[in-house]
């Protein structure tokens, strides 16, 4: 296990550095960096400024060289300014990852706490109200958007019942400003849970062994929680994993909706704005949130399934 | 035994979740609201009647799009617009005010946008610092205040006094004495006013990126004693200090030299110093504006001791938010305002009126700066005339008389096709457009707008805008103008920006439909946020049609030819360059006369109306609605642009009930 975990290590990093080279690239492919340092006022740049400029982002090296002095820059933890207000970009990604973070914390605790105990359920009373209601639930899940669902929690909530926030993260750790925005979060989230657990919980209970279980007289629990849902695990558990990281880069509009302060929003204003400083290290955040997560994943299978031997 | 460790991690497995629910219950029950702001949504009021239109204006009988308008008769100057010029210079600086009881409570304002980005604390760097004046963070030397016939005029602020020489070449500017910096970084002098602009300006600093600072009027800034600055102008009329360095539009605060030889550039940029009555303790951007009442202020403590000013972008999340009491003032669209007002919200003291207009990007008609001479085109800024654009035209195709098509209101000879061809593909998109059906339908208040003009400004008014420069709905005419310009009708979709949401994009899409249906020309939208296209517009790169829902069209007065035009190096462009604008533009800055400058202001919109190059379609008004049950008072000063969804000035003069 452990050569395989220094394997992986290894592997990841390369991963993280392939991904470096096509973000970076991809940052080179926008609009000349240069007119983003176009001043507000004057009729462009003059020569002079344009060159100076040009210097002092390496413009002037072949791009393998600019990717080493960019890589050098992110190693050292200089990661650059942001082009919309010349701002280093440390300090304002600290700022923005912990809201992000928290939210998808919550949402993914939610999503999983309800989706999975959920689709055990309709897999073990299937036919019967209970699996028809969760599938409902699934299928609601699915198809109602985001947003929508989003908008409807804060007018029922918020406008009408005056029960929670509208919106914002408040101040301090103000519990109830995370209520409809993780809900909303998990919203999807819980649907997918349900049609994975309750498919995969179906395949088990179907599997020999399930029977011969219960016929030696096994009790009900043991049968789901033991020998059915442990062995069931394996697809709800990836979909955890990539959940998590999909929550950290893409809680898009949740973090709208809501005005939550977050990673994603910054993301989404500097593809806009064509900050391609800012696009190169949140995607690497992003790229790094999924490595991780994906790495978490390969080694929780080797704890759940002994049949999988990394060698 | 390899079993029961699996068995084990399978319970493990479930305490988890039934951790993980325990968690979410007490997320979902516990917990006070630690907003302190949280108040209960107004009880329904006395419904608030909705504003007056503007004067309803008659669609005039129109000349064919072709046609030059009738010669101008002489113009009067409208008495009371004569009367606003004339006082814009002269109120008398306010006395101090006596301190008032400490400041407490908090108000939350939710904008939908906080601007294009956090202001800097450094004077080089701080593109939209006017921003900081606006909030109550900065001073200016000058503010803008309604003078006793109710129009905007600039008032003293930090400058305590000016006189200005008979030749008009400079200013010298007496300053406030007492005035104290926030954190301790002492009091105002003549230093920080010097140190503020030279920072600021370019022709001082290289790279500084300040929006306006570089007015061309103001060429030198100079200490005189430790209480007075010398302003020494290229350039100077009745406007100038209102136009250029008051909050109406967007003159700068004064930053503390102190704090910057103290701490330096790095710190300047993440920290905000000024002497405003509200300190600021955090700007950033898509979160909050945080501002924090000053203990002593040398003319008001604030009321409220806080204010927070959020950014929600969400439409209806800022009116949910109003409506459960999380906010208490908030910028909402006009749609909403009656369901507000019916339930207790009131309207801020100042409204504007905003013009929504179609600006025909890409009319790079200046080769040279109109006053030096000097070539435009620089690295870095590729600005072209664009003829594969149906509505750009091309004043340096062979055959056409540039100074007769670009120096004179009209041209007085033959038009080359070049230019000829897109005009009539402009009028024909702009009389092919309903404006009234549009008012009433879509925007459901204010009234149309038919040039970059109000139908309510005393120009429009005093030279009977509407048979002088009439844009008729007409269809049928729409259609023979489109069949003269392009027989064979376009293939390629036109361009046009419009942003992602709000009343400018409903209003623009409901006149695409009737193009596409009427002249079969198709759009292409551009939904981009306007921070993305601002760059084009600033590096005069952008060649699209752009719907813009801003600002005041009543303030024509003003020198805002530079909008439109190479004339100044403020960034900020309409992606046109109009030499006449140019021409316009000098002329006006140098002239006193106020009847003069009417005049010349009505022969740039009879240029603007020949070429049809801003094609007006409707003007709303605008405001800010706030919680009358929980605010008692709040006296806004007149301003002109709707930033900071309208929370822009006398936040120290909100009183809570």
């Amino acid at each position: 296990m452990r050569r395989f975990i220094v394997r992986r290590l290894f592997t990841s990093v390369l991963a993280l550095l392939g991904a470096t080279i096509i973000i970076f690239s991809a940052s080179r492919l926008l609009a000349d960096p240069v007119s983003l340092f176009t001043p507000n006022e004057g009729y462009g740049m003059t020569k002079e400024e344009y060159k100076r400029v040009v210097a002092q982002l390496h413009l002037d090296r072949s791009v393998p060289i600019q990717y080493g002095y960019w890589l050098a820059d992110l190693v050292r933890g200089d990661l650059g300014r942001d082009l919309s207000d010349r701002n280093l970009i440390g300090p304002k990604l600290a700022k923005r990852i912990m809201p992000t973070l928290k939210l998808a914390l919550a949402g993914w605790i939610l999503a999983t706490v309800v989706g999975v105990p959920l689709g055990v359920l309709s897999a073990m009373r299937r036919g019967s109200v209970l699996d028809y209601v969760g599938r409902t639930f699934a299928v609601l899940g699915q198809t109602l958007p985001v947003f929508w669902v989003a908008i409807i929690a804060v007018l029922i909530f918020s406008v009408q019942l005056k029960w929670l926030p509208s919106a914002t993260m408040g101040e301090g750790f103000a519990v109830r400003n995370y209520v409809l925005p993780t809900i909303a979060l998990a919203w999807f989230p819980v649907a997918g849970y349900v049609r994975i657990v309750r498919s995969s919980m179906l395949d088990v209970l179907d599997s020999e062994y399930i029977k011969l279980a219960r016929a030696k007289g096994v009790s009900n629990a043991t049968v789901i929680w033991k020998h059915a849902f442990k062995n069931a695990a394996l697809a709800p558990l990836t979909f955890a994993g990539l959940l998590l990281g999909g929550f950290i880069a893409g809680s898009v509009a949740v973090e709208t909706v809501f005005a939550w302060p977050g990673l994603a929003r910054y993301a989404v204003e500097a593809v806009q704005t064509n900050n391609f400083t800012v696009i190169a290290v949140v995607t690497l955040i992003f790229t790094g949130v999924y490595i991780v997560a994906n790495f978490v994943i390969d080694i929780l299978y080797a704890f759940l399934d002994p049949r999988i031997h990394y060698s | 035994m390899a079993q029961r460790r699996s068995f084990g991690r399978g319970y493990y497995l479930s305490g988890l979740i039934v951790l993980g629910t325990l968690l979410i219950g007490v997320l979902a029950c516990g917990g006070a609201e630690a907003t302190a702001t949280a108040t209960r949504a107004p009880a329904a009021a006395t419904a608030t009647t909705a504003p007056a239109a503007p004067t309803a204006t008659t669609a005039p009988a129109a000349p064919t799009a072709t046609t030059a308008p009738a010669a101008p008769t002489a113009t009067a100057a409208p008495a009371a617009t004569a009367t606003r010029v004339a006082t814009a210079t002269a109120l008398p600086t306010p006395a101090p005010i006596p301190t008032r009881a400490a400041p407490s409570g908090t108000v939350t304002g939710v904008i939908g946008g906080l601007g294009v980005g956090t202001p800097s604390g450094y004077p080089t760097d701080c593109l939209w610092c006017a921003s900081i004046v606006m909030v109550g963070a900065h001073e200016a030397l000058w503010a803008v205040e309604r003078d006793s016939g109710g129009n905007p005029a600039a008032a003293g602020w930090l400058a305590e006094s000016w006189t200005t020489s008979p030749d008009l070449k400079y200013t010298d500017i007496k300053l406030r004495k007492g005035v104290k910096f926030h954190q301790n970084f002492g009091e105002m002098t003549a230093k920080d006013v010097v140190y503020t602009y030279q920072a600021g300006m370019p022709t001082y600093t290289k790279g500084a990126v300040h929006d306006t600072l570089p007015i061309p009027a103001l060429t030198g800034v100079d200490l005189v004693d430790d209480y007075t600055v010398r302003f020494t102008w290229s350039a100077y009329n009745a406007l100038t200090i209102f136009e250029g360095f008051t909050d109406y539009g967007e003159g700068i605060g004064i930053f503390s030299k102190k704090a910057a030889d103290e701490k330096g550039v790095e710190w300047l940029r993440q920290n905000v110093i000024g002497t405003g009555p509200y300190a600021m303790t955090e700007w950033t951007a898509q979160k909050i504006i945080d501002l924090k009442a000053v203990p002593e202020h040398w003319k008001n403590v604030a009321n409220v001791d806080r204010i927070k000013l959020l950014e929600i972008p969400e439409n209806s999340i800022r009116k949910a938010m109003l409506e459960s009491g999380q906010a208490d003032m908030g910028e909402v669209p006009i749609q909403d305002w009656a369901g507000l007002l019916s339930k207790g919200f009131k309207k801020s003291n100042e409204q504007i009126i905003n013009g929504i207009e179609i600006i025909m990007g890409g009319q790079y008609w200046s080769k040279n700066k109109f006053d030096t001479g000097e070539a435009l085109d620089r690295t870095g800024n590729t600005r072209k005339v664009d003829t594969t654009k149906p509505w750009i035209g091309d004043p340096f195709a062979t055959g056409c008389d540039q100074d007769d098509l670009l120096l004179n209101a009209k041209p007085k000879g033959t038009v080359c096709p070049s230019m000829e061809v897109p005009r009539k593909f402009r009028w024909a998109l702009a009389q092919d457009i309903d404006r009234d059906g549009i008012t009433k339908s879509i925007v459901g208040q204010g009234g149309p707008l038919y040039i970059r003009t109000h139908p309510d400004d005393p120009i429009w008014k005093g030279n009977a805008g509407a048979s002088r420069w009439p844009v008729k709905y007409d269809p049928a005419e729409a259609k023979k103008l489109m069949k003269e310009a392009y027989p064979n009708g376009l293939t390629a979709p036109i361009t046009w920006w419009v942003g992602p949401s709000g009343l400018e994009v409903e209003v623009s899409e409901a006149i695409a439909a009737q193009w596409l249906s009427d002249l079969n020309v198709k759009v292409e939208f551009d939904r981009r946020v306007y921070s993305a296209q601002r760059p084009n517009m600033v590096d005069r790169t952008s060649t699209w049609l752009q719907t813009r829902n801003c600002c005041n069209p009543g303030t024509r007065l003003l020198s805002e030819e530079w909008i439109f035009s190479s004339a100044v190096p403020a960034g900020y462009n309409h992606a046109q360059e109009l030499p006449f604008a140019s021409k316009i533009y000098y002329q006006k800055i140098k002239e006193n006369d106020l009847k003069k400058v009417e005049s010349m202001t009505a022969e740039m919109i009879d240029h603007h109306w020949y070429w049809m190059i801003d094609i007006g379609i409707t003007a709303p008004p605008n405001t800010t609605l706030y919680n009358g049950n929980r605010i008692a008072e709040w006296k806004q000063r007149p301003y002109n642009q709707f930033r900071l969804g309208g929370m822009r000035n006398a936040l120290d003069t909100l009183k809570l009930k």
